[in-house]
């Protein structure tokens, strides 16, 4: 079975996507306009809740009511796809890491870009329209988020390893929905659709090798030498001068090297005559 | 060992001009560096020569290196100052009527192109050494393009730029 690995690129992208987002305000003012109070914007992720419009508030008298939680943010991924104009040479490793005993690599990353819509929602135009001038001057037409995977030494840059990944967010367009027909029944809820593509990128596995320590080479420099190769004859006296390395072992087998520490398998083959 | 994974933008620079030898006021270098929206690191070529021996050929430099010109582009302010600047730093040297030369240290800057990363800090500063105005483009009126700003270009000559990281 194939060794399992997991990084968390997409879902910190996702987070990260999501905190471009966070901690917006926008205030709301009276008929003088006087601002009489400020007012922050949530933010989910659509795919976990089909409800997002409401939530449970406990009044001063301890009654739970279900009230509507206008303006909102809701973010949803809908797309991802292989973006061929960001791929770079697939064959180079990276060396993340390197210790005395291994040394672990990873092939470039693979680009792939994922699609976002982001949905305000709000009661009022005014709601609408201070949530859009706090979000879109920040992309021209792009920004960066940043993301951080350990596990591949992409850590922040002030530290030993390979950088962290900055992923350029582009905005794409914007769709506004202003209801005009609304029955007795519902409430108006104005909506404007934002679309964004992150330029993200995904992980091949992280290859942990063992670095070679010694090279075990064995020379025959002529016929004689090779007739020789399975001499158990100690020294050189009894093979001559035509012979640089005296063979004490059989043509394949198994040994272990005391200095190395290592059990290797090794085969002798028959000279390469040019 | 680190690895940089991140890759540049061609969003990421800025350019800075010092005052332009006409000027009082920084004023119409001001708003030529506000309104540039394209440029160049020009392209530079070393002249090599072909040596042959044995009917075989191999390349070696021959000494002389060249710097292509300095493209800028800039959308021209309603008032028309960036442009008057760059018109004035060319006329200041050569005006076609009563002045047909200039001393060199008269029109000369040095001017600089900031590269800086996805985060704002800069990466390389090219410095343009010797900068004069040697071209500027025309300006396309027209009764039919009302939507679009209204767009010029120029290019400056130098001696040569050389880069500094930061």
């Amino acid at each position: 079975m194939k060794d399992h690995y997991f990084y968390n690129a997409l879902r910190k992208t996702i987070i990260q996507f999501l905190d471009l987002f966070n901690d917006i305000t926008i205030a709301r003012y009276a008929t003088d306009g006087e601002i009489l109070k400020y007012v922050s914007v949530p933010v989910k992720f659509a795919p976990k809740t089909r409800g997002y419009y409401f939530q449970e508030k406990e009044t001063a008298t301890g009654e739970i009511i279900r009230d509507k939680v206008l303006p909102i943010i809701g973010i949803n991924m809908t797309g991802l796809e292989y973006a061929s104009d960001r791929a770079v040479n697939k064959n180079s490793n990276i060396t993340s890491r390197r210790t005395q005993n291994d040394i672990s690599r990873f092939l470039n990353p693979v680009p792939y870009d994922i699609s976002f819509e982001v949905k305000i929602a709000a009661q009022y135009v005014i709601d609408i329209t201070q949530i859009i001038e706090n979000i879109l001057p920040f992309f021209d037409p792009t920004a960066f988020i940043r993301i951080t995977i350990p596990e591949l030494d992409i850590i922040d840059s002030s530290e030993e390893g390979a950088a962290n990944l900055d992923l350029k967010v582009i905005y794409e367009g914007s769709s506004p929905e202003m209801q005009v027909e609304i029955d007795e029944a519902n409430f108006r809820v104005l909506e404007w659709t934002l679309t964004f593509k992150v330029e993200g990128f995904m992980f091949k596995p992280l290859k942990t090798e063992g670095v070679v320590k010694k090279v075990v080479n064995k020379i025959y420099t002529n016929e004689t030498s090779w007739v020789l190769r399975n001499s158990t004859t100690q020294g050189a006296s009894g093979i001559g001068n035509d012979a640089v390395e005296i063979l004490t072992l059989p043509t394949s087998g198994v040994k272990y090297d005391e200095e190395a520490r290592i059990l290797y398998k090794y085969e002798l083959y028959e000279k390469f005559e040019e | 060992m680190k690895v940089n994974l991140n890759k540049a933008n061609p969003q990421n620079y800025e350019i800075i001009f010092p005052k332009i030898p006409t000027e009082e006021t920084m004023e119409g270098s001001t708003e030529l560096t506000i309104n540039i929206y394209e440029s160049v690191i020009p392209s530079l070529t070393m002249e090599a020569t072909p040596r042959y021996w044995q009917g075989g050929v191999a390349q070696y430099e021959a000494g002389s290196l060249t710097y292509e010109p300095w493209f800028v582009r800039f959308t021209v302010d309603s008032e028309f100052k960036n442009w008057l600047t760059l018109y004035k730093w060319m006329l200041n040297i050569n005006n076609n009527k009563n002045k047909f030369s200039a001393s060199r240290e008269e029109y000369v800057v040095d001017a600089t192109l900031k590269i800086t990363d996805n985060n704002g800090l800069v990466v390389l500063k090219v410095d343009f050494i010797n900068a004069w105005v040697n071209m500027l483009g025309e300006i396309t009126l027209s009764q039919r393009e009302g939507s679009r700003d209204l767009i010029a270009s120029c290019n400056l000559m130098y001696d040569r730029y050389q880069i500094s990281g930061v």
